[in-house]
């Protein structure tokens, strides 16, 4: 799924489209954001690590892979099962490999014995194949679309939510002055400063 | 009015170009700290209609959850004091520095039985012409018409507010923040003819390091201010001496790698063989008039320039050492050397770092000020570093309104003493 962000978004929204890709999505194998190098300045990377997301950055001609994605468990799943279907399918293929050398070796030595009249050849078997990878790509297409659309669907309802939510209180809270500090326990920069007397003689008409 | 009720209710307000730092004296040693600046949302937007009423403005820690489109901030988000002065008639500006001033008084209203106002110290840069102080005067008496929260007000300068923090009577107060540059004496009262202002600071140093990210194939990443920001602060260096800094740089390139990966992402910022430019900004701060910054001029980098704002005179070039000599030769003669005995740096421009394996070219703020003031002849002199210099201001303010009696009346011409907005 592509999210396309305008440079001059709202830092707030490419944080957190950033921290919110591939949510919701279940067929992937890596997440990566790729955003211009100032932009990720903006982001605390270790958001992106713990949701499992790698940074590639640009700037000035060069592109960066900041931080290395980690690999969905699902896509980590998938993986193994196919390395297990490929595994059977080599066995069959060997199997019918050396059928079909013991068939080829039996048919050369009825030729010598029979030269004329050759029997029809055996039919091509072929190993049996798992789905074309055509059909298989543009049914994962097809579903992915069916994914992306959901996503803006909930995104947008997400982001009418968001904005509708009251902001919190604000913070602003009177503060109890308490009672006059003692001479004691005055601040430091009030004890000893010979400013307190000079100022306090202030107005007496003996200066200036 | 009883001195009692003034020092238990003194209110500080330190009206700084990036933030606003506020907080009565029962706050303790640190004062609240929010960005100086107010957010004017679109009325029609959907934030808007949720939070009930319309707000032509918002400041404060709300303001993140008011942010729209980015490319609406520049015009709808207002630093009202970018380079220290709110021009007179910049309503908006004006309309942020009220409302953040209102909600820092709320924040702390009090509602004991004698309380009846707060006795407010606001302090701003030492250029401030006499306009800004009646605008911060009458913001602060609508605030009391409407709220009861301001018993009386004064306004101080924030180099005086930085000596009174240091319990320093007589110094030389530089003051660099992100905007601009003060250099004020003071000795008892802030010599106000004396003050030298320039048109520089820590935003500066930003554009030229954002000049050698360019360079150094972070083209992208010089655009974002703030990041930009963090690399200097994390690796500028304040050479010694500029060309050894450089030459000794270019032959060790490995100790001087400048290398920052930014918090909590996977970027990371490597100079690389361009490292050597580290130390081309902490020079620039002190000193821009080296010939290897024409190069970055010709290429279209913008210059500090003198400009006029009111009355005052911002100089853009000036480098600092020169700055002090001016400011502190305009003092009576007897004074000066006590001057020089105490020059105290401010203000976050002076906070560079200084790696102990790199101090055999690279210096702290101190010893660069002492170096230029030597090359002006200048020989016997102590200079230090404020501590906890984004405090400072605040702390003074308190110190002040503590101090200063409660009948001492203000006077333009002294520029002193508390507005009293009610009779007793
Ligand atoms: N470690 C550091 N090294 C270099 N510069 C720093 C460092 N820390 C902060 N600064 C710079 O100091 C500036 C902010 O200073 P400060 O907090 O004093 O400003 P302000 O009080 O908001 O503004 P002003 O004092 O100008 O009114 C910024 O430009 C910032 O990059
Ligand atoms: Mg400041």
């Amino acid at each position: 799924m592509v999210e396309v962000l305008g440079f001059d978004d709202d830092p707030r929204r490419i944080i957190g489209v950033s921290l919110s890709v591939g949510e919701g999505c279940t067929d992937f194998v890596y997440r990566y954001v790729a955003i211009p190098r100032v932009t990720a300045t903006w982001i605390d990377s270790s958001d992106l690590e713990r949701r499992g997301i790698g940074l590639v950055v640009y700037a000035e001609n060069r592109v960066e892979e900041v931080l290395p994605a980690t690999p969905s468990r699902r896509a980590i799943r998938v993986e193994s099962d196919l390395a297990d279907r490929v595994e059977q399918l080599e066995e069959r293929l060997n199997r019918v490999e050396e059928a079909l050398q013991g068939a080829l070796a039996k048919m050369e030595e009825l030729a010598k014995e029979v030269p004329r009249e050759a029997p029809p050849p055996p039919p091509q078997q072929a190993p049996p194949q798992p789905t074309p990878p055509m059909d298989w790509a543009i049914r994962m297409e097809r579903a992915l679309g069916e994914v992306l659309e959901s996503l803006r669907k909930l995104s947008s309802r997400v982001d009418a939510l968001a904005s509708a939510q009251p902001p919190p209180p604000p913070t602003q809270r009177a503060e109890e002055v308490k009672a006059p500090p003692s001479t004691s326990d005055l601040p430091s920069f009030l004890r000893d400063n010979p400013w307190v007397e000079i100022l306090s003689k202030r107005g007496r008409g003996d200066e200036r | 009015m009883s001195e009692e009720y003034k020092r238990k209710y003194t209110f500080g307000e330190d009206y700084g170009t990036s933030d606003y730092k506020y907080g009565p004296i029962t706050k303790g040693e640190v004062p609240k700290v929010v960005e100086n600046r107010g957010y004017f949302p679109d009325k029609s937007a959907l934030m808007q209609r949720v939070m009930g009423e319309a707000k032509d403005v918002v400041v404060g820690r709300d303001i993140p959850l008011y942010l729209e489109a980015r490319e609406d901030l520049s015009t709808r988000l207002v630093y009202p004091m970018r380079n220290g002065i709110v021009e007179k008639d910049d309503e908006r500006s004006w309309r942020v520095v009220k409302e953040l001033t209102l909600y820092g008084l709320r924040e702390f209203a009090v509602s004991a039985y004698d309380f009846n106002g707060f006795f407010v110290v606001a302090s701003l840069s030492a250029i401030a012409p006499r306009y800004m102080y009646e605008k911060i005067f009458d913001i602060h008496r609508e605030i009391d018409e409407e709220t009861r929260l301001v018993r009386a007000v004064t306004i101080i300068p924030q180099p005086l507010a930085v000596a009174i923090a240091h319990k320093i009577p007589t110094c030389v107060v530089l003051e660099s923040g992100h905007g601009n540059t003060q250099v004020c004496p003071i000795s008892r009262y802030p010599i106000r003819n004396a003050i030298v202002a320039l048109n520089r600071g820590g935003s500066d140093a930003n554009t030229l390091m954002a000049e050698i990210l360019k360079d150094a194939g972070y083209g992208d990443l010089a655009q974002e201010e703030a990041l930009v920001r963090r690399v200097k602060e994390a690796v500028g260096l304040v050479p010694r001496d500029l060309d050894r800094a450089i030459e000794v740089a270019k032959s060790e390139p490995h100790r001087f790698r400048a290398k920052y990966r930014v918090p909590g992402t996977r970027i990371e910022i490597d100079l690389a063989e361009y490292s050597w430019a580290r130390f081309l900004v902490g020079e620039y701060v002190f000193n821009p008039n080296h010939e290897i910054f024409q190069s970055f001029f010709v290429r279209g980098m913008p210059r500090p320039r003198d400009v006029k704002i009111g009355d005052v005179y911002f100089h853009g070039m000036l480098d600092f050492g020169e700055a002090i000599v001016s400011s502190v030769e305009r003092c009576p003669i007897e004074l000066q050397p006590h001057l020089y005995q105490h020059v105290l740096l401010s203000g976050g421009n002076f906070q560079w770092s200084l790696p102990p394996q790199l101090s055999d070219v690279a210096v702290d703020s101190a010893t660069k000020i002492k170096m230029l003031l030597r090359e002006k002849g200048i020989e016997n002199v102590k200079v230090e570093m404020a501590k906890e210099p984004r405090y400072s201001v605040w702390r003074g303010c308190i110190v002040y309104g503590y101090a200063a009696p409660a009948n001492y009346e203000w006077n333009w011409e002294r520029m002193e003493g508390w507005v009293h907005f009610r009779k007793k």
